[in-house]
């Protein structure tokens, strides 16, 4: 260490102990994370907030690729989310003769965006753009406006952002330039009733660099809080809904290459089975008519697998040849996914009862699609 | 137990986890947080802000280490946030560096002062790279993870606010 550095940690040593010791921050801090833990009903810190204000209803979704499960509506706009810096309007138009702005502004939970439109407003904070994505999506709509209203930002490796709908037709999004007060650009687009499709960042070679799915807003009202559960062991995050249980011990004990990750069902997790180590044969068996299953294993050598899926859904998955050792096959959907993610590959088994609800079948492609696969050498704690 | 008391259980243990957390590390932040904004209330109202957000996060914490790491990277980037918000690098510079601002006379307190100008109108991220390395004593490895960069980012960082105060300390000592 030379003088110079010498004197820089002395002063800063010196200049630390000027600093007053917070008395009576505790309180503060306790009663400002009830707050927001109650309001978000998560344990995520990094949470979309979709609000409900003047009519406005909108949702996002959080970090991806791939999206994790969005957080239903909260009823009211929260003290931690209240605009702590400047709102600037970063664009601005008219639709169907209403007057449009979208807002940006820091916040507790990061960069916000908020739509006003025609006297009402909503948004969502934590885009987490451009950081883990490239491109952050809320959906909403608004009565007396026949239009998916859908806003956000885009990272600025994003050169042309279109939405394709399922039915074959694509509509380009102007993307809004602005100015080096964020770091990322935003969009307003303003779709058919009900649209349904994808919304696709590509960059300047027209590579899709993210692709997110519009999800409707009548499964986003339905969806409850989700847990974040971060696995330390596997480097691996999963998210869940509340009502929707992690086993807490492995249901295929006797397996041992794949090696079970996780296993999250809405019944009775029982671990072990009879004719196949492979998958959770118990557990399967002891479903109710509408319950449902994921497990994720990982296989301990590269497979190269396909790469994961954006997002997963029942036509993409195989049988399982395992599902014979179901005595209830006939009365379930039996699937598994082979696939690699961040240099690792897994298998994931998915079993819905043939009775499971629209809500109970979306949660398990939401399980799937959201969570996160991290570097074996990742510290502790950082697979967020 | 019903499933209410049950629930106030969890909810107790989670209080007491946060209670312990912020009692281990809220002097540390603190100090942190003033070294980086040079302004106690910002300070305060940084780390508060810091708890709030972890405290969620880690409801499921299982190691200390991590939340130490995620409470300085977010102090750091809580304050950095805060300059961009406030515009008050650029003020704090040009305050800094009007007539009246300038030492008349070397000498060790005003060398102090002159180390504390200088670091005030650093680029927030050399400043903090800078803290972190020579106050919280982290290594290379651990600043690139608070700040979210490379090693050899972390050393340009260092370097260059290094260089700056020392050109800044032989100006004014000549």
């Amino acid at each position: 260490m030379n003088d110079i550095d010498h004197r820089i940690t002395a002063f800063l040593h010196d200049e630390a102990e000027r600093a007053s010791l917070p008395t009576g921050m505790y309180p503060r801090v306790l009663r400002r994370a009830k707050i927001r833990r109650l309001v978000t009903a998560t344990t995520s810190a990094l949470a979309i907030v979709g609000l409900v204000m003047g009519g406005i209803v909108t949702a996002g979704a959080l970090r991806s690729p791939p999206p994790a499960p969005p957080i239903g509506p909260a009823e009211s706009p929260t003290p931690q989310d209240q605009s702590t810096g400047p709102k600037t309007v970063v664009g601005q138009g008219t639709v169907s003769g209403q007057r449009w702005r979208l807002l940006a502004y820091g916040s507790d939970s990061e960069l916000c965006v908020d739509l006003d439109l025609g006297g009402g407003s909503g948004g969502g904070c934590g885009f987490d753009v451009p950081g883990r994505r490239d491109l952050g999506l809320s959906v909403g709509s608004q009565s007396g406006l026949s239009k998916t209203i859908i806003h956000g930002v885009v990272s600025r490796r994003v050169a042309t952002l279109v939405v394709a709908l399922d039915d074959g037709e694509r509509i380009d999004v102007d993307i809004i330039e602005s100015s080096d007060d964020f770091n990322v650009n935003f969009f307003v687009a303003f779709l058919p009733p009900d649209a349904k499709g994808s919304v696709e960042a590509s960059g300047n070679q027209g590579t899709v660099l993210q692709k997110d799915r519009l999800r409707s807003l009548s499964k986003l009202r339905d969806q409850k809080a989700f847990i974040e559960d971060v696995l330390d062991d596997h480097k691996l995050t999963a998210y869940y809904p509340e009502s929707w249980n992690r086993a807490s011990e492995r249901l295929t004990p006797e397996l041992d290459q794949p090696t079970e990750l996780v296993s999250i069902g809405t019944g009775e997790l029982i671990a072990g089975g009879r004719d196949c180590v492979q998958i959770p044969e118990r557990a399967i068996e002891a479903f109710g008519p509408a319950d449902a299953l994921v497990t994720l294993q990982e296989v301990g050598e590269t497979a190269d697998f396909p790469d994961r899926p954006k997002t997963f859904g029942a036509e993409d998955g195989d049988v399982p040849e395992s599902s014979a050792c179901l005595a209830n096959a006939d009365d379930i959907l039996f699937r598994v996914f082979r696939f690699d993610d961040g240099g690792r590959s897994f298998l994931a088994y998915v079993a819905i009862g043939n009775s499971a609800s629209a809500q109970t079948r979306e949660q398990v492609w939401g399980i799937l699609d959201s969570f996160i696969v991290c570097d074996p050498n990742s510290p502790p704690g950082d697979c967020l | 137990m019903s499933s209410t008391s049950l629930e106030e259980a969890i909810a107790k243990r989670g209080e007491q986890r946060l209670a312990d957390l912020y009692w281990r590390h809220v002097n540390d932040a603190v100090r942190l947080a003033f070294l980086l904004t040079g302004d106690q209330h910002a300070a305060e109202d940084i780390v508060q802000d810091a708890f709030v957000r972890l405290f969620g996060r880690f409801q499921d914490l299982r190691s200390a280490e991590a939340f130490d790491i995620y409470l300085r990277r977010t102090v750091v980037n809580l304050s950095c946030d805060r300059f961009r918000r406030l515009r008050l690098e650029r003020d704090h510079a040009a305050r800094a560096n009007s007539p009246e601002a300038q030492p008349e006379a070397h000498s060790q307190i005003e060398d102090r002062e002159l180390i504390r100008r200088t670091l005030q109108r650093l680029p927030h991220r050399q400043r903090a790279a800078l803290v972190l390395r020579f106050y919280v004593d982290l290594s290379e490895q651990q600043t690139a993870e608070v700040l979210q960069c490379s090693v050899a980012a972390v050393k340009s960082l260092v370097s260059r606010a290094t260089a700056s105060l020392k050109e800044q300390l032989r100006g004014e000592g000549q």
